[in-house]
């Protein structure tokens, strides 16, 4: 397998920031960009002519990320040639379909799945819910096969749709999967936090999908000020203090992070489902707490190629870590970077809801506040 | 531009710079020590208020605890007491027959062992109705009273002075009314019951009296009898459990309890008045529960 990359810049335009003469065998083509920036070019257009017998995916993200570096208004593109490993790409539009479940269960019957050995997915984050959207999915394919990815949004919580294209312009409202079969490709994931717990646990008692009413008897409302104090403007601070949820018979937390706050019907809205009777803590984390995560998570996945190293990593990183990191974002991609070894082609990007096993060969669940990492290697 | 950083790190700079001016490079690398003095400080706030939360939150769980623990106490100890009285007069009686001696009254006995048999029986489904109580979460649905108070006439049918007690019933439905109908039939079933079997003895006309107003918030019962009454100096603990007001009384000391009960779990409320040797009188507000 190789993999050459390029980045386009407002200042620069584009930039070759590694070539294998890949034009014409390349036959998967990432390209991560800003939503303002697809629009104003034809980037689909420019792509297929530079890689004429490759699929081509693009997706718009909030930041992207190449190598060990952190951009905003760019477009970083990784082109793809994997030589014993067959790819299918497979798409569907939230309009095509009923919801994001019967999405689900039409990305899943459109996939071969002799050999499948792992599936990328992209999303929009705005139109599809992630719990429903993998359930589809897993419905029709056995848990062994990781699907990994993220769903892409705007630049902040409000409601923007993202542009994602499969061998086409970018459309709003798009899910694309990318089914990766063969002997030889081997997949290594990974997603951890770095937050911990505080406070009792409680357990949900009213939710309906992502809205959450009640924990404890008590309103998820009362909860939050009970625990961040009555002074403050509750939707500034709750995105920093998530819900880490454990269902019964899981050892692992998954994070809810709050979306929106509706007064009214004394609910939440957060990042993804939850179910009556699960168990449920506030989540606070720091910035040396995030960044060693991040380590982790990549030593995590490196390990799983044994010494071997991989060809290529793709990082889904949630928007919301970016807050939280600020200035210090670059050093968590640096620190994911530099475990890989500078010469393992990384790309990535920011997103909203992250998917990955949170247990290798168990089910893929939605994430966020997380860092997911897939690493490719092809033998 | 200094006093932009937080309060104790101002003051470690201002202590060990003195009077020396701090580059402009610093600034960068002090606003972010700020940040972090400032994030730390924010985090213990945050632990402490939530170490507080959870302390009541362990202590009130305690209490609750504790209560129950007590209540259990009881419970075994007077139910093991009270089902091991008519078992043991069932045996007394039982021996007797045994001893097939023609003399006796058998059929006198056998009346004995039924009404042993009947109060046992009633003692075991107070204590099913008790633990239901606690255990299953509130059912809604449209509940019609009129029908849930002929229920419980025809089913408290069987105890004497039933069929000579005079029922005056009045119901005002302004609204349909939701509520849980498994737990409204166990409050009537005791009240009525209680109407039933604390009769005034001296006197011909006993009646009771049951007046209910529905509206769309509430349903607000009173039940009244001309009956033997309850003495003042009882009448605070007769929602306790197994407390019997007087000697003579003829339950488990659990019906009313499970009434306080009940209406607890419907978040509603009772009161009683009551003259000693002229009747009683409970009154009830049980909230109609929205329809959806």
């Amino acid at each position: 397998m190789k993999v050459e990359q390029k980045k386009w810049t407002v200042d620069l335009g584009w930039e070759s920031v590694s070539d294998h003469n890949l034009s014409n065998v390349a036959n998967l083509v990432f390209a991560f960009g800003n939503i303002e920036i697809i629009k104003s070019m034809d980037l689909f257009s420019e792509l297929k002519s530079q890689y004429p017998n490759a699929d081509i995916v693009i997706s718009s993200t909030s930041g992207e990320i190449i190598n060990n570096n952190v951009h905003d208004s760019s477009i970083v593109v990784s082109a793809l040639f994997l030589e014993k490993t067959q790819i299918q790409c497979v798409q569907t539009n939230i309009n095509h379909v009923k919801d994001s479940f019967d999405a689900g269960t039409h990305i899943s019957a459109d996939l071969e799945k002799d050999e499948l050995k792992g599936v990328l997915l992209l999303g929009d984050a705005h139109d599809f819910n992630g719990d429903h959207l993998l359930t589809g999915i897993q419905i029709n394919l056995s848990q062994h096969v990781p699907i990994i990815g993220g769903l892409s949004g705007g630049n902040s919580n409000q409601e923007l749709n993202s542009l994602i294209g499969l061998n086409d312009k970018p459309k709003s409202g798009m899910v694309v999967a990318i089914g990766f079969s063969g002997d030889a490709i081997q997949f290594g994931c990974g997603v951890d936090y770095g937050w911990t717990p505080f406070g009792a646990e409680k357990f949900i008692n009213r939710c309906n999908d992502n809205q959450l009413f009640e924990v404890d008897n008590k309103s998820i409302i009362d909860f939050y000020r009970q625990y961040l104090g009555n002074q403050i403007n509750l939707m500034d601070e709750i995105p920093f203090y998530p819900l880490g949820i454990k269902s019964s018979g899981h050892s692992k937390r998954v994070i809810r992070t709050p979306l929106s706050i509706d007064e009214s019907r004394s609910s939440i809205t957060f990042t993804g489902n939850f179910n009556i009777g699960d168990s449920v803590r506030m989540m606070k984390t720091t910035k040396s707490g995030l960044i060693s995560a991040a380590k982790e998570t990549a030593i995590n996945c490196k390990n799983q190629h044994n010494l071997d190293i991989a060809d290529f990593v793709l990082v889904i990183n949630c928007l919301e870590r970016r807050n939280l990191l600020k200035d210090w974002s670059k050093d968590e991609i640096e620190c994911v970077n530099s475990e890989f070894g500078s010469k393992t082609p990384l790309m990535g990007f920011y997103s909203h809801g992250e998917i990955c096993p949170l247990i290798k060969n168990e089910k893929s669940l939605l994430h966020s506040q997380s860092l997911v990492i897939a690493s490719i290697k092809e033998n | 531009m200094e006093k932009e950083y937080n309060e104790i790190l101002q003051r470690q700079i201002e202590k060990y710079t003195g009077n020396n001016t701090i580059p402009d490079d610093f600034h960068k690398l002090l606003k972010n020590i700020s940040d972090t003095y400032n994030d730390f400080e924010k985090d213990q706030e945050l632990i402490e208020r939530v170490m507080n939360v959870s302390s009541e939150e362990l202590l009130d769980a305690n209490q609750e605890l504790k209560k129950i623990n007590e209540e259990m106490d009881r419970f075994v100890y007077s139910t093991s007491h009270d089902l091991r009285a008519p078992l043991l007069s069932i045996l007394g009686l039982l021996n007797i027959i045994e001893k097939d001696n023609k003399q006796y009254d058998i059929q006198g006995y056998l009346k004995l062992l039924r009404d042993s048999t009947v109060k046992l029986d009633k003692f075991i489904s107070d204590i099913i109705d008790y633990s239901r109580n606690s255990r299953l979460d509130v059912e809604k649905k449209e509940v019609d009273i009129g029908e849930i108070i002929n229920e419980s006439f025809k089913h408290l049918n069987y105890l004497p002075g039933c069929s000579t007690l005079l029922k005056l019933i009045n119901i005002d439905t302004k609204e349909k009314f939701y509520c849980d109908e498994r737990r409204l039939t166990i409050i009537f079933n005791n009240l009525i019951s209680n109407s039933i079997k604390y009769q005034n003895p001296d006197i011909k006309d006993s009646f009771v009296n049951i007046e209910v107003s529905i509206d769309e918030n509430e349903m607000i019962v009173d039940i009244e009898d001309n009956g033997v009454g309850i003495e003042q100096a009882y009448l605070q603990k007769i929602f306790e459990m197994f407390y019997r007001a007087s000697p003579d009384s003829k339950g488990s000391g659990l019906g009313l309890y499970i009434v306080k009960e009940a209406i607890q779990k419907l978040e509603g409320s009772i009161a009683v008045e009551s003259t000693f040797g002229m009747g009683s009188k409970f009154s009830i507000v049980i909230p109609n529960l929205p329809r959806h």
